[in-house]
Formats: structure tokens, C-alpha cells, sequence
């Protein structure tokens, strides 16, 4: 059986993302200190433009980042 | 402590006596506490005179003693009955709750420091009503407001002792009871207001309105249902274990990893193991994604390891990933029950005991979970998801039967579904006696549940088996 990946089973479990318009200071208490020590911009995916996820880890059986495919590989 | 103090005389909790001769004189203290709001801001300042409860003698100065505890899939399922019917849900607080409550014993307690009477200093206080601190002060409480709850009309549910029904004039009205905390919901507004009315006339109840901040979860409204979620615990937990500035992951256990009795060197902070670890197991309040690997770091409460520590940071680091998730509560059910329970055999390595788990849906709000080891080993896969269905088909039954006193009976039996094809035959037919007949009786009441065709058991596939992620 092919492994599913964790937020499939938050979402199975009816644990949701709140709506951005729910979230407010209570967790930037913790939030603000992700990029803490960073002065530049944070890292933006090459093709899609957006930020990095830096949640995410390299343990293998974590989701992976949607691959970059460039010229070269091509 | 001005303001308590004369709210206890005024409440006549106490009189003046000279000390009695062989009598057991209870301490006090005063305590102080600040109260802050669901954003943590400072609501106020709080300063209480408790009893020294410790100093009480069972069978001289107290006998029973009962705290009115509702149990939280009461409170699942009474919210998302409330939200699918779109009724108001109103959240009240009784100051002092348990100075309202009787005292039947004897009890004399010393005065309190800085309040002792000038002409009487070496009197005691005899109590005429409870106070906090007593051990039996939760209980006397309780029976008072029961009381008050039933001259309104209301029945107490045999289900759930902390939930009371009225159903009056065409409107069904649910209380929820958590000691001194209460929800009021129900299809009428107006009746709702009376009832807070009356018992303000016997009680200092405090209508805090609309249910926000309960037992120290959120409920966040929106459109289409209701967040119930814990961020601000979250925050108190993460700085309380210094893991604010940790980086978030993305689940939180590894699959691969197995934590057993002997691999690792002893934790040496072993007060911050227990605290963190208990402080993890309120958040599974909310949060059912956690019961599996909470249930795992809890085994070793008593003797945790380093490794064991290590598999809490990865936890706590997938808390602040997941810091702004809450548990989602739709609108839109029935009331059909569907529960999918599993088990995973002989996985604990260390005594090869079974992990049984179950949810429970109500239509598609999740109501009810659990995940607990077997106490006993089991022979065969088949026998230990058979022992996790019995203990799913028990759950569901409770459901039943609370829902029946709610008044909303299921029209269609519940279905229980389960990844074992041997375990699912066994449930509607005494198969594979030779394999089997060690099975302890009382687990085969499934079976009747089946006969009496109060129970589906259907076969499901593990791709689809929701309550494999609990074990």
C-alpha cells in the first residue's frame, strides 16, 4: 500500500488549516521566529514563484517539495 | 482578597466559634491567579481562600466526593448538533460555583491570614457552606446546581451525568456542565435567556455569550461550521518547553521509528517529560492527529529515556507547524453514525501488546476517538482487530444511547467498519472456533449487536481505513 502523506490524514481526521481571516497574533507569537536570523528574502521556488515551505524536513517519508525541473534536465 | 473576603462573609460561608476540643482544624491559604483572555491579554486579577483539603479525614470531615466532568465526545457531539441546526450556543461562569454548595460535616478551618477577627484571633471558622479546597466542595456544588436544573424542568442524561436535556413547549435546550463552566444551547433563544435568568436568581452566573474560549479551546465561527483548536496552548507549550524557535515539521513521528523500554540513556529532566507529555495529552482534545503519537510518548512517563525526549521535540516541532489548525465542526450532517476502528498487532516491542483505535463520525463531523493498548496479548491479527471492534461497537452503543436522550434517535443502524475480513466474519458468525476459543466472552457481545441488528460490521480496505492513522 502506497504511504499517504500526513496532511491526508489531518484532512481524514477533519483537522483543517484555519481561514486566513481566523489566524491572528496568538500565532505569530511562534511564527515570526521562522526565518529569525535570516536577512535576506526567503528562498522562492524557481518555477512556481513561491516561498519555500521550510517546514518541511528531509525524512523520507515526508512530502518533498514539487521538483524544479530546468532547462538543463531537459 | 478584599472582594473574596466579602463575598464569603456576605455568602455566609463561615461563622465564628471558639475552639472545639478533639476537633480536626483544616488550614487555608490564600491563591492567586491571573485570569487572561482566549488572546492572552490580562483579563484580570484573581486572589481565592482555599481550604488545605489534605488536612481532611475521610469518614470524619467528608465522605463522597464527585466532580461533574463531561466527557469531551459529549461536547463534540452537542456542538455539532448545535451547528447543524444553527442554534446559539451561550457560554456562562458561575463565580465562587463552590461556595454555592451545602456542607453537611462538621469542618473548622483556621481563620484566614490577614483577615483574623481583632477581638476573636484564636476562634476558628465553622464552615457552613462549602469551600474551594474541600474535598468534598465539587460534589455539594454539583448536587445544588443539579437541583436548581431540575425545578426548571430539565432530566439529568444517564449517559453523560454532566448533561442535562429539557424539552419543553415545542424546544429542545442542552446544558453542558464542566464544574463551574457551562454551555447552554438549544432551538430557542428566548427560552435559553430565561433559563440564564432563573439561575441567576439563585446563582452569580455570568453570561459570557456567544461560546468562544471553553475548557481552553477556541471556537472560531464561520460560514459553514465551526474551529474548535488550541493555538494559544500551543504557544504556553512550546515556550514552556523552550521549542519556540524550533523548526516545524511536517508530521509528527517518523513511520520507521519505534521507541521501546531500552534504547536510549535515562532523560534526566524527567518532571518536564511527564508536564510536556500530559500537557499533550489536553491538546488531543482537538486534535485527533496527535492521539497516536501521544499515546506512544505516554508509555514512558515513568522511566523516559533520551530517545523517548527526542520523539516529544519532533512532536512539539510538528505542533508549531501545525499550530493554525483547528478541528472542523460542517454544518451540514446527519445524524448517522459511522465508527472505523483497527488495530495494529503485536507492534509494541517491547510486551507485544496490540494498539487498538476507533473514530467515531457523526454524518461527517468527527465525534469520538481513542487509542489504547490492548491490556492483554492477542494470538492473531484477527483477534486483536476483533477486541479494537468490541471496544468501537461499545462506544457506538453510548452513542446511541445518548443520542436518544438528546431526541434524535438515528433512523439507520450504525455501521462499523473494519479492515479484517476474519474479524469482520467474526462478528456475525462463531467461525474459526479453534482459533478463537480463547477469546474472552464478554468481547463476543458484538455479536449480539449484530444479531439484534443494532450494528453494521462491514469490511473496508486499509487505504480507506480512517482510524489507521491512529494506530
Amino acid at each position: 500500500m502506497p504511504p499517504i502523506k500526513f496532511k491526508e490524514v489531518q484532512r481524514n481526521l477533519n483537522v483543517r488549516d484555519l481561514p486566513s481571516r481566523l489566524r491572528g497574533r496568538v500565532e505569530d507569537e511562534v511564527m515570526v521566529t521562522k526565518f529569525k536570523g535570516e536577512d535576506t528574502d526567503p528562498p522562492v521556488n524557481a518555477v512556481t514563484e513561491t516561498v519555500k515551505d521550510h517546514t518541511k524536513q528531509s525524512y523520507e517519508e515526508q512530502e518533498s517539495d514539487t521538483p524544479v525541473i530546468t532547462a538543463a534536465d531537459k | 482578597m478584599n472582594q473574596e473576603f466579602s463575598a464569603l462573609l456576605h455568602n455566609g460561608t463561615w461563622s465564628l466559634v471558639s475552639l472545639p476540643t478533639h476537633a480536626n482544624i483544616v488550614g487555608c491559604r490564600w491563591i492567586y491567579k491571573i485570569k487572561r483572555k482566549a488572546d492572552g491579554a490580562i483579563e484580570r486579577y484573581k486572589a481565592r481562600l482555599v481550604a488545605k483539603g489534605f488536612h481532611l479525614r475521610e469518614g470524619v470531615d467528608f465522605s463522597e466526593t464527585f466532580s461533574p466532568v463531561i466527557k469531551h465526545a459529549t461536547i463534540q457531539l452537542v456542538i455539532s448538533i448545535a451547528v447543524t441546526y444553527k442554534w446559539p450556543i451561550k457560554q456562562l461562569d458561575v463565580q465562587n460555583a463552590f461556595l454555592h454548595g451545602d456542607l453537611h460535616e462538621n469542618v473548622f478551618m483556621l481563620q484566614p491570614r490577614g483577615y483574623v477577627h481583632p477581638q476573636y484571633p484564636n476562634h476558628v471558622c465553622k464552615l457552613h457552606k462549602s469551600l474551594y479546597g474541600l474535598r468534598q466542595a465539587p460534589r455539594s456544588w454539583f448536587s445544588k446546581l443539579s437541583t436548581k436544573l431540575m425545578s426548571l424542568g430539565f432530566s439529568e442524561s444517564k449517559a453523560d451525568t454532566s448533561l442535562f436535556v429539557l424539552q419543553k413547549f415545542n424546544s429542545v435546550i442542552y446544558i453542558i456542565i464542566y464544574v463551574d463552566d457551562i454551555l447552554i444551547t438549544g432551538s430557542s433563544a428566548s427560552v435559553i435567556n430565561n433559563i440564564i435568568h432563573s439561575l441567576q436568581t439563585t446563582f452569580a452566573v455570568k453570561d459570557l455569550g456567544s461560546l468562544a474560549y471553553f475548557l481552553g479551546v477556541e471556537a472560531l465561527w464561520c460560514t459553514d461550521g465551526m474551529y474548535l483548536t488550541q493555538r494559544k496552548y500551543i504557544v504556553d507549550l512550546l515556550k514552556r518547553s523552550k521549542m519556540e524557535n524550533a523548526k516545524p515539521c511536517t508530521s509528527p513521528m517518523a513511520s520507521n521509528y519505534r521507541l521501546t523500554f531500552t534504547d536510549g540513556t535515562p532523560f534526566e529532566d524527567i518532571s518536564l517529560y511527564r508536564s510536556i507529555v500530559g500537557s499533550m495529552q489536553y491538546l488531543a482534545f482537538t486534535r485527533p492527529d496527535l492521539a497516536f503519537v501521544v499515546h506512544k510518548v505516554s508509555k514512558f512517563m515513568h522511566n523516559p529515556l533520551d530517545t523517548h525526549w527526542q520523539a516529544v521535540k519532533r512532536i512539539l516541532r510538528y505542533l508549531k507547524h501545525s499550530i493554525s489548525t483547528g478541528l472542523f465542526i460542517t454544518g451540514n450532517v446527519n445524524f448517522t453514525l459511522q465508527a472505523f476502528s483497527d488495530s495494529d498487532w503485536a507492534a509494541d516491542r517491547d510486551d507485544r501488546r496490540s494498539v487498538g483505535a476507533y473514530c467515531i463520525y457523526m454524518g461527517s463531523n468527527l465525534v469520538s476517538w481513542s487509542c489504547k493498548q490492548q491490556p492483554t496479548v492477542t494470538r492473531s491479527n484477527t483477534e486483536a482487530e476483533y477486541k479494537a471492534i468490541a471496544n468501537a461497537a461499545a462506544e457506538l452503543i453510548w452513542f446511541k444511547s445518548i443520542l436518544r436522550e438528546l431526541g434524535l434517535s438515528p433512523q439507520h443502524s450504525p455501521t462499523l467498519w473494519c479492515d479484517n475480513i476474519g474479524a469482520t466474519y467474526l462478528t456475525s458468525n462463531p467461525k474459526f472456533h479453534a482459533r478463537t476459543k480463547h477469546i474472552e466472552i464478554d468481547v463476543h457481545f458484538v455479536r449480539d449487536q449484530v444479531y439484534n441488528k443494532e450494528l453494521v460490521v462491514q469490511f473496508i480496505s486499509s487505504k480507506n481505513q480512517l482510524a489507521d492513522a491512529l494506530t
